[in-house]
């Protein structure tokens, strides 16, 4: 296991400037977000200056028509009124009802962090295995007491492993930041943020999100091995080839057979494991309550026929990498 | 005495080429031995072999591990350094001593850091940005700062200036070798290193053709020197393996010769590896 730790360490000091410049990358996002909101939020503070109220017409929950909803400040306390109605019962049923969309929204925000994570790391899988083939560092880790399952493990974990940890890092970091937007903003935004905020709990969402991740991982799997293969064998660029080349395949399949069932493949692929979003979005529109939305049915997604399928493809991919791996065949 | 070394019929192609051909030997332990062999004789094959990174048929067994099956523990007790540069070129070199520390148990990073402290070597610099006697200095520090039985250097020279060679043999015989443990080194300059070996082997074209110890070798052959006018006379009955002309006399090298007679026709001599090499090679000068 000692062993394990430093291969884990040895893959952390290889690839430590994309995490770090990742995080960066994200970071400045998350300021440009911020900065948008501080000029948003001084647009509603000057209108509730002039007007004294603001209000929002028409307003709908999830199809469920809310009506007209007044904001208005009196001195420091804040009044919500909806359809004239100002009892503090049927405000809560409402942002109570608003709880679920908008942890769908954050949910959001945090897939375009994992899809901008899974992008970088196709990069990291691929040349996992390469770069050693380019600079002939196969020779050095195998002439090591180290066998070469924990020599492949150790990549494989590690890109997993990085993969759903820096996800989690910054989807907290974005929820950190979308919190500070909300105090930036102000009253009475910050009054009308506390009544929603309270039914979410964060911990919660988190730990919904990182069963995804899991979940998602599982299914990502096949397409990680598949661009890591690639990468032992190919003379020179695995990603292009690891992705064009089944791409460019499809589409000859398409033109040649007129069939897209390749095409339909790929892009299940890609999209399948986010069926659990579209489930998600479908029972919103289904009518919810104000819970927050755990996963509720991970043991379900979880344990299928197309998890089976992943981990006996990611096996047998596994298999591959292993015996090419041994044959050290050098890059171009 | 347990061979270190054993291989029975070991064949190794690549396509149509043979890379080993049926090689079986037993390497004695304590012993510095030099494979030696022209481009492409197969030397890096069959040390590639020796320590499991490649297929091969046959039996072979290394400080009694099958190398295949048995890598990592087969590694734990051997040092190898390539005939290319195979440090990761991403690393710095403090960063490769903290690896080394990490993954072998055998590895003394104060005796590595000792080593590193009569080179050049800067600790904060990555690997690539080092000169290629940098990068063989850096692996033999780090390769010699672990403790093992056997340390496989596979033309460790390749490419380096003389100082740099003269260095590394010294190092390796100071630092590393004792009657505990073997050297095996493989090298087309058989000249720089034969005055080190106590065993060689020759190779060519995947085949074993001898396998002998330097006292055996100066027993077995002769080297007669002779006035070039009686060349054609004492060609015909001394049969040489090979010959060559030097300042007007004709040199003979002779297998299994009669060296009290020899002495009576010129002057005679050990040859050294490198000519009963050339010769068993079939060229002449």
């Amino acid at each position: 296991m000692n062993a394990l730790r430093v291969l884990l360490k040895r893959e952390w000091l290889e690839w430590r400037r994309v995490v770090i410049g990742t995080i960066l990358i994200v970071t400045f996002l998350n300021l440009l977000m911020l900065l948008s909101v501080s000029r948003g939020s001084a647009f509603f503070h000057d209108k509730l200056e002039r007007d004294g109220h603001i209000k929002l017409e028409d307003i709908q929950i999830n199809d469920e028509n809310v009506g007209d909803v007044d904001i208005r400040m009196k001195g420091n306390d804040i009044e919500i009124s909806i359809d004239g109605d100002a009892a503090s019962k049927n405000i809560d049923k409402w942002m109570s009802k608003i709880t679920v969309p908008i942890i769908f929204g954050l949910r959001i925000g945090m897939m375009g962090i994992f899809g901008f994570v899974l992008f970088l790391s196709m990069f990291y899988f691929s040349d996992a295995i390469y770069k050693e083939r380019e600079d002939n560092s196969t020779l050095f880790y195998r002439s090591l007491p180290v066998n070469d399952h924990y020599l492949l493990g150790s990549k494989i974990a590690a890109g997993l492993i990085g993969v759903i940890g820096l996800t989690l890092f910054l989807s907290i970091e974005y929820l950190a930041f979308t919190r500070l937007a909300i105090w930036i903003m102000g009253e009475p935004f910050n009054a009308l943020a506390a009544l929603v905020l309270s039914h979410i709990s964060y911990v919660g969402m988190l730990w919904d999100w990182f069963s995804y991740l899991i979940f998602a991982a599982i299914h990502m799997a096949p397409l990680a091995l598949f661009l890591m293969l690639v990468g032992s064998y190919v003379k020179g660029r695995p990603l292009l080839i690891g992705l064009g080349a089944p791409i460019l395949f499809a589409i000859s399949w398409a033109i040649v057979f007129q069939s897209i069932a390749f095409l339909k493949y790929i892009a299940k692929f890609f999209w399948g494991f986010n069926q659990v979003l579209i489930d998600q979005w479908e029972l919103m529109h289904g009518g919810l309550d104000g819970e927050v939305l755990v996963y509720g049915n991970f043991w379900a997604y979880l344990f299928n026929i197309d998890t089976l399928i992943s981990v006996l493809v990611s096996g047998l991919l596994y298999y591959g990498i292993w015996h090419i791996y041994r044959k050290n065949i050098p890059a171009g | 005495m347990s061979a270190l070394i054993e291989l029975k019929n070991i064949s190794k192609s690549y396509g149509d080429l043979k890379a080993l051909d049926n090689v079986s030997l037993e390497i004695l332990p304590g012993r510095i031995v030099g494979l030696v062999g022209p481009n492409g004789a197969g030397k890096t094959t069959l040390l590639r072999a020796l320590t499991g990174e490649l297929d091969y048929t046959g039996e072979a067994k290394v400080l009694g591990y099958e190398p295949r099956s048995q890598r990592a523990e087969l590694m734990l007790e051997t040092g190898v350094i390539h005939d290319i540069s195979v440090l990761p070129s991403w690393m710095k070199v403090n960063e490769l001593l903290g690896f080394m520390d990490g993954i072998h148990p055998g590895f003394n990073r104060e005796t590595a850091e000792t080593f590193l402290k009569t080179t050049t070597i800067p600790m904060d610099k990555k690997i690539k940005s080092l000169s290629k006697g940098m990068k063989t200095q850096l692996h033999l520090a780090v390769t010699l700062a672990t403790e093992t039985k056997l340390l496989i250097l596979d033309e460790p020279t390749h490419g380096l200036d003389i100082l740099f060679r003269k260095q590394l043999y010294t190092s390796v015989l100071e630092d590393y070798f004792d009657e505990e443990k073997s050297l095996l080194i493989s090298t087309h300059q058989i000249e720089e290193v034969e005055h080190i070996l106590s065993d060689v082997i020759f190779i060519n074209k995947g085949k074993i053709l001898l396998y002998a110890s330097i006292e055996e070798l100066g027993e077995r052959f002769t080297q007669l020197t002779i006035p070039a006018d009686q060349a054609d006379k004492l060609r015909t009955e001394l049969k040489p393996m090979s010959e060559y002309g030097i300042l007007g006399r004709r040199v003979f090298l002779l297998e299994n010769a009669d060296t009290q007679a020899l002495v009576k026709m010129g002057d005679i001599q050990t040859p050294s590896v490198a000519d009963i090499f050339v010769a068993l090679m079939g060229g002449a000068a």
